[in-house]
C-alpha cells in the first residue's frame, strides 16, 4: 500500500509477542534494516506495520529466518488464534487441547497426591495415640502439636501459609539476597511461635474463669478464612473472576514493604503468625483449655511454646517448598496451579468439619446416606442340634432398642472411645421431654474429649474419664449431630420427635 | 570480568533487547541471563570504569530496566 509516492505500508501479522518488551524488540530490529522508515508494533492487534521505501523488498522468508530465533513469527494473513481453553469448538465439533490438557494431568496428579497422604495420614486419626491433660509433660504437648500440624492444623493454618507464600513472594520481590527473600516466612514463624508463649500465658494466667465455647463464633471464623483460601486459590489457578477480586495489600503499603521506616508492610506476616493463635484449630483449642487451667502464666506459656513447637516442622516445611518453587520462574506457575488445587481441599475440609459443629449437613451426611442400606435379615438355618436343618424365625424388629426413661428422664446415651462417637441407645427420642446424655468416656482421645451438639447444648463439653452427664433440657424436635469442636470426629445424629 | 544486575527483566525479548542496545554502544556483552523474579544479569569482559558507567546509563535510558548493582 502507498502511503505516498516513496513510502510504502505493509502489515505484518506476528505469532510470539508477549509483552511491550516484544513490540520493542521487534521495532529495533526492523529499523535497522536499510529502506524501513517507520516500524509499529502492536502486542494488542499482534500486528507489526511497517512503512519503507518503495524500493525496499520486504522479504518475508528472510525476516522469519532473523526473528525466528527470538520466537517470533510473521505472517502476510491474520493467523487463526491457538485456543488457550481445554476444550474449544473447531467448526463446529469440540476437540481438545491436548498440550493444556498434560499440563492439567501432571498438576493434579502432584496435587491429589499430596491430598491422598493427608487423607490417610487424617484416616489413621493420629489423635487418638495421644491424651493431654494438666499432668502430661511438655514433650506431650510437643507431640500433640506434631500430629495437629499433619491433621486439621495443616488445613487451616497450612492452607493459609501456602497462599500467602504466593503474595509474599510478589511483595518481597525487590529483595536482594536469600535471608530478605525469606524475611516473611520467618516472621511468621517468629510472631506465631511468640504469640503461643505470650497469649498462652495470659490464659495461664486468667485461669478457668475463661472459656472457648461459642461454636458459632468459631465457625464464622473458620468460614471467613476457608473463604479467603478459596479465593487465593481460585487466583493461583487463574480463574478470571477471581482474579477481578483484589485481596492484595493496600499499595500505600506494598510500595514501602521494605522500607525500614515501615513496618506495616514489612512486618504484616508477623502479625499474620500472632493472629494464627485465634484460629480454632481442635488440637489448638485442646491446648488452650488446658493452659487455661495451669492457673500459671509461665504453665500456660510453656504447654502453648510446645505445642507450637511441635506444629513448627510441618508448617516450616511448607514454607521452604513454598519458596523454593517461588524462586524458579519456570517452577512458579506449576507451584501455584497444585498449591491451589490443595488450598481448595483444605478449605472444604475445614467448612465441612464446622458444618458438622454447626450441626447442619454436611459431606460427612452423604456418606452416611450411601452407605445405609435396607436389609431383610435372611432366616439362618440351625446346623446342630434336634431342630437341626430348619429356619430359625428371626423377628425384624430386634435391632430397635427402647428409650431408657428413669424418672421420667429421657436418656441419651452415647459411648466415647477411640475417635468416635457411638450411639449405644436409639437415635429416635422424644421432644420436649426432660432428656440427659450420658457420654461414657472410655477413652476419646485427641480432640475428640471436647464434645459439640449444637442445639443440644451451647458450646463444647470437655469429657472427663468415665460417666459424664449433661443434661439436655427438653430438646425441641429435630435432628442434631454430635461431633468434637472442630467437626472432625465422624458425626452422629440423634433425632427428637 | 564485569557483571551487572538489571531489575525489570522478565523474558528472553528483555534478553535481546538490553544485548541489543549495549552493543550499539559498543560494549563487549558476553552473556545476557535471567534470574528469579523480575532480575537479570548481563556479563561483560572487564570493562573499565567509563565503559562500566555507560552501560549503566545505556540500561537506565531504557524503559522499565534499572540497574541494582
Amino acid at each position: 500500500m502507498s502511503i505516498n509516492k516513496n513510502i510504502e505500508k505493509k502489515i505484518f501479522y506476528v505469532e510470539g509477542m508477549h509483552c511491550s518488551s516484544c513490540e520493542l524488540l521487534i521495532e529495533k530490529k526492523l529499523l535497522k534494516k536499510e529502506g524501513i522508515k517507520a516500524v509499529e508494533a502492536s502486542l494488542n492487534k499482534g500486528q507489526v506495520c511497517v512503512y519503507f521505501s518503495e524500493k525496499k523488498n520486504l522479504d518475508l522468508d528472510k525476516i522469519n529466518q532473523e526473528f525466528k530465533s527470538l520466537g517470533y513469527s510473521f505472517f502476510t494473513e491474520p493467523q487463526i488464534k491457538q485456543n488457550k481453553k481445554l476444550f474449544y469448538q473447531t467448526e463446529g465439533k469440540w476437540q481438545i487441547n491436548k498440550d493444556k490438557l498434560i499440563a492439567f494431568l501432571k498438576t493434579s496428579i502432584l496435587a491429589f497426591s499430596f491430598l491422598l497422604a493427608f487423607y490417610f495420614l487424617d484416616k489413621w486419626q493420629l489423635g487418638r495415640f495421644i491424651s493431654v491433660d494438666t499432668r502430661s509433660s511438655l514433650s506431650a504437648f510437643f507431640i500433640l502439636g506434631v500430629i495437629a500440624s499433619v491433621s486439621s492444623c495443616a488445613a487451616l493454618v497450612g492452607g493459609v501459609l501456602l497462599a500467602m507464600t504466593k503474595k509474599w513472594h510478589e511483595a518481597y520481590i525487590d529483595s536482594d539476597n536469600n535471608f530478605q527473600k525469606t524475611l516473611p516466612h520467618w516472621l511468621f514463624h517468629l510472631g506465631r511461635l511468640l504469640a503461643f508463649f505470650i497469649l498462652g500465658g495470659f490464659l495461664g494466667w486468667l485461669g478457668s474463669g475463661l472459656s472457648f465455647n461459642n461454636t458459632f463464633g468459631y465457625a464464622v471464623l473458620v468460614g471467613l478464612v476457608s473463604l479467603l483460601m478459596i479465593i487465593l486459590a481460585l487466583q493461583m489457578l487463574e480463574v478470571s473472576w477471581a482474579k477481578k477480586i483484589s485481596l492484595r495489600l493496600p499499595k500505600f503499603i506494598t510500595r514501602k514493604v521494605a522500607s525500614e521506616n515501615s513496618w506495616q508492610g514489612k512486618y504484616s506476616p508477623f502479625l499474620l503468625g500472632v493472629l494464627t493463635f485465634f484460629l480454632p484449630c481442635g488440637f489448638t483449642l485442646i491446648a488452650q483449655g488446658i493452659a487455661l487451667t495451669t492457673g500459671s502464666f509461665l504453665a500456660g506459656a510453656s504447654i502453648m511454646l510446645f505445642f507450637a513447637l511441635g506444629t513448627l516442622p510441618m508448617l516450616a516445611s511448607i514454607s521452604y517448598t513454598g519458596y523454593r518453587f517461588t524462586q524458579k520462574p519456570h517452577l512458579t506457575a506449576k507451584f501455584s496451579k497444585v498449591a491451589g488445587i490443595i488450598i481448595i481441599f483444605f478449605a472444604i475440609y475445614n467448612i465441612n468439619g464446622q458444618l458438622n459443629v454447626m450441626g447442619l449437613p454436611s459431606l460427612h451426611d452423604l456418606k452416611n446416606y450411601s452407605n445405609a442400606k435396607i436389609t431383610t435379615p435372611s432366616e439362618p438355618i440351625i446346623l446342630f442340634g434336634p431342630d437341626a436343618g430348619k429356619t430359625l424365625s428371626v423377628s425384624k424388629n430386634n435391632s430397635e432398642k427402647k428409650v431408657q426413661v428413669t424418672d421420667d428422664i429421657q436418656q441419651l446415651e452415647i459411648i466415647a472411645q477411640g475417635f468416635e462417637y457411638t450411639n449405644s441407645g436409639n437415635t429416635v427420642l422424644r421432644a420436649n421431654v426432660p432428656t440427659v446424655m450420658i457420654v461414657d468416656n472410655q477413652g476419646i482421645l485427641g480432640c475428640g474429649a471436647q464434645m459439640a451438639a449444637r442445639g443440644l447444648f451451647s458450646g463444647f463439653v470437655n469429657l472427663k474419664p468415665g460417666i459424664n452427664k449433661i443434661d439436655l433440657g427438653r430438646p425441641k424436635a429435630g435432628s442434631y449431630k454430635i461431633t468434637c469442636s472442630m467437626g472432625m470426629v465422624p458425626p452422629i445424629t440423634v433425632t427428637f420427635q | 570480568m564485569t557483571k551487572l544486575i538489571v531489575k525489570g527483566m522478565h523474558c528472553s525479548a528483555c534478553q535481546s533487547l538490553i544485548k541489543m542496545e549495549l552493543e550499539e554502544k559498543g560494549l563487549p556483552v558476553q552473556e545476557v541471563k535471567l534470574l528469579a523474579g523480575d532480575r537479570g544479569e548481563v556479563e561483560f569482559a572487564d570493562l573499565n570504569e567509563e565503559q562500566i558507567n555507560l552501560a549503566k546509563k545505556t540500561i537506565e535510558k531504557m524503559d522499565n530496566y534499572s540497574v541494582i548493582s
